[in-house]
């Protein structure tokens, strides 16, 4: 016999109220837990994408579309520049590093991206299997896609017009895949890598067949280039200097990702306020319970009295059972809250590298605990005050409630 | 085995009970009288250390209830003193032998499952061990009562008008049953009561 068993036989013995509390409790726990979880994956992935990359250079449009476009490959991009303007970029003795990156068209909705091997460098990818294209129309494959596809090094796939799904498909220009790359748990994982010629050429093709002849010595074009800086005082002039002196537009990954963080902060913060509500009527919910239970156990409580437990026990045994299912509510809350997120994770495709994280243990969960539990224990105090300050001669004489 | 001195009790301005002297032995069983309103249930629950006298001295086998700080009170209590009170009340949400268990918890006793099983045998309730109080007849649950009161083998066993409501048989019954646990574990007895059915159970009558 223990505390702990007095206070599970009163919450057994009352069931509904017991698991609407409980239900209630973790409802607002696994909302917080899943948003917590969502909100640091994106915080953490937009992080990785944009690591290697200091400045994304392109045409002049939504600072915020570059980057969405260029380097977290969720958006279209504002139209293309010419090639050019990469070499020009990168005689420039501020920038360490310029990689141009061509795109157009998809293949089952993951980004076909024309470029130059220096983007691995960028992302920390390495090839995992087979060998890096050399020639147009070879195909490197994210580990998503490949895994995603079945495809692998020797096959061959026809790239669809268009960055979403159901473009028109380019059958007479086949991509032959050389390589795969290793997982690298960023936006790479989930693109197609190529030469900056085999988008052209693909796109040469396309205008051939509507009867649009390439003008011979037409300036080529690229859509953007990604950008490192050769020194970081680079960042304090550099963005400036491109968007005044040339027809190009400079976006910072970093600032718009700040940016997009900030927009979705509104959104997480009204479900936040929604949760916290779900988890103050629960707390409330407890409270008028325990109160009540206060009004129907005076005389188990005089009685236990009577039995030799101090008005500390009595007081000890609300404030346990409050305790108890506050930290049922709070544990089962953010185990609910992880298993929401996986199975998120299997319904969307999409959203399957931001549930990648749901076994994953924050450290801000274990103040999630904290703070549940401290709410269950304020309130019980109330009736546990009621509890401690139990006048028992007069309850005994009283009799049953 | 306890001896009260000039005890008064106070609610208010009211005077609740008063108690020039009153001395027990060791073993002895007593009836404590007075109409209703008397004070026989202050008297009980300061004898409990449930309640603390106004004024004067309640001594309990050398030990002075009024010197002993909260705590102390609460522990002594649980360890020495057996309380039925004046309703039959057991804890619903525990089965019965839980109930008797709780008592020894709350005493700071080892829990012995097997002596408060045995005890209940001795009762004749045995079978009721893992039913709970609801399902209990008025004459069970009495025996259970009686039994959690006695588990932790009290100095002082304190009834509470345990006869009120009851029948001739069922309250000449319950004085015995007490009688013969008090005996069973060397307490001394005091029942309070106004009936004056059981009087003639007592040879040694207190009046208020």
């Amino acid at each position: 016999m223990n505390l702990a068993r007095i206070a599970y036989a009163y919450a057994r013995k009352s069931p509904l109220t017991t698991l609407l509390n409980l239900a209630l409790l973790m409802l607002g726990v696994a909302t917080v837990t899943l948003l917590l979880l969502l909100t640091t994956a994106l915080d953490e992935r937009l992080k990785r994408d944009a690591a290697g990359i200091d400045l994304v250079v392109g045409a002049k449009g939504s600072p915020l579309q570059l980057v969405l476009a260029g380097v977290f490959h969720v958006d279209v991009p504002p139209g293309n520049i010419p090639l050019a303007e990469i070499a020009k970029l990168r005689a420039n003795p501020l920038v360490r590093d310029v990689v141009p990156i061509a795109m157009g068209d998809s293949f089952r909705g993951y980004h076909i991206i024309g470029t130059e091997p220096k983007l691995l460098e960028l992302y920390g990818a390495r090839i995992a299997q087979g060998d890096l294209w050399t020639a147009p129309l070879q195909a490197v494959l994210g580990a998503e896609v490949a895994r995603r596809s079945g495809l692998a090094s020797g096959d061959s796939f026809a790239g669809s017009h268009g960055l979403a799904e159901g473009g028109g498909v380019h059958a007479d220009e086949p991509y032959r895949v050389v390589g795969v790359l290793a997982a690298s748990g960023n936006v790479v994982d989930r693109l197609v890598l190529t030469s900056v010629e085999s988008v052209w050429k693909v796109h040469e093709h396309e205008a051939e067949e509507q009867g649009k002849a390439p003008v011979d010595g037409a300036p080529r074009e690229v859509t953007m280039g990604l950008v490192r800086y050769a020194t970081p005082l680079a960042a304090a002039s550099l963005p400036r200097q491109i968007n005044a002196e040339t027809m190009l537009q400079s976006a910072s990954p970093a600032y718009e990702s700040a940016r997009l963080l900030t927009v979705f902060g509104v959104g997480t913060e009204v479900i936040r306020g929604f949760a916290a509500f779900l988890m103050i009527a629960a707390a409330m919910g407890m409270f008028i319970a325990l109160y009540q239970a206060m009004d129907q156990r005076q005389y188990d409580l005089a009685v236990m009295r009577t039995l030799g437990a101090s008005r500390g026990r009595v007081c000890g045994l609300l404030l346990l059972e409050s305790t108890i299912l506050a930290a049922i509510g709070a544990l089962f809350g953010i185990a609910l809250g992880h298993a929401l997120l996986a199975l998120i994770g299997a319904w969307l495709p999409t959203a399957a590298s931001l549930a990648s994280g749901a076994m994953r243990l924050l450290p801000s969960e274990f103040t999630i605990v904290v703070l549940v539990v401290a709410g269950g224990i304020l309130a019980a105090l109330l009736p546990a005050w009621r509890a401690y300050r139990l006048d028992v001669a007069a309850t005994l004489a009283k009799g049953y409630p | 085995m306890f001896a009260l001195t000039g005890i008064e009790h106070h609610y208010g301005a009211l005077a609740a009970v008063r108690v020039p002297e009153w001395r027990v032995a060791r073993g002895e069983r007593w009836l404590l009288t007075g109409a209703s309103g008397s004070g026989k249930s202050t008297l009980l629950n300061i004898l409990a250390g449930l309640l603390r006298p106004s004024a004067g001295s309640v001594v309990v086998e050398g030990q002075d209830l009024t010197r002993l700080p909260d705590s102390a009170l609460d522990g002594w209590r649980g360890r020495k003193v057996g309380y039925v009170p004046q309703r039959l009340h057991l804890i619903a949400s525990l089965d019965v032998v839980d109930n008797l268990l709780l008592a020894q918890f709350f005493a700071g006793v080892a829990a012995d499952r097997p002596a408060a099983l045995a005890l209940l045998h001795s009762l004749g309730v045995s079978g009721v061990a893992s039913r709970t109080p609801d399902k209990l007849s008025q004459g069970q649950a009495q025996r259970v009562v009686v039994a959690r009161a006695v588990i932790n083998r009290p100095v002082l066993l304190l009834a509470d008008e345990p006869t009120a409501a009851l029948d001739d048989a069922s309250a000449n019954a319950t004085i015995a049953l007490l009688s013969d646990q008090a005996a069973a574990v060397g307490a001394t007895l005091v029942v309070a009561s106004h009936d004056g059915r059981i009087a003639s159970s007592f040879e040694r009558r207190f009046g208020l």
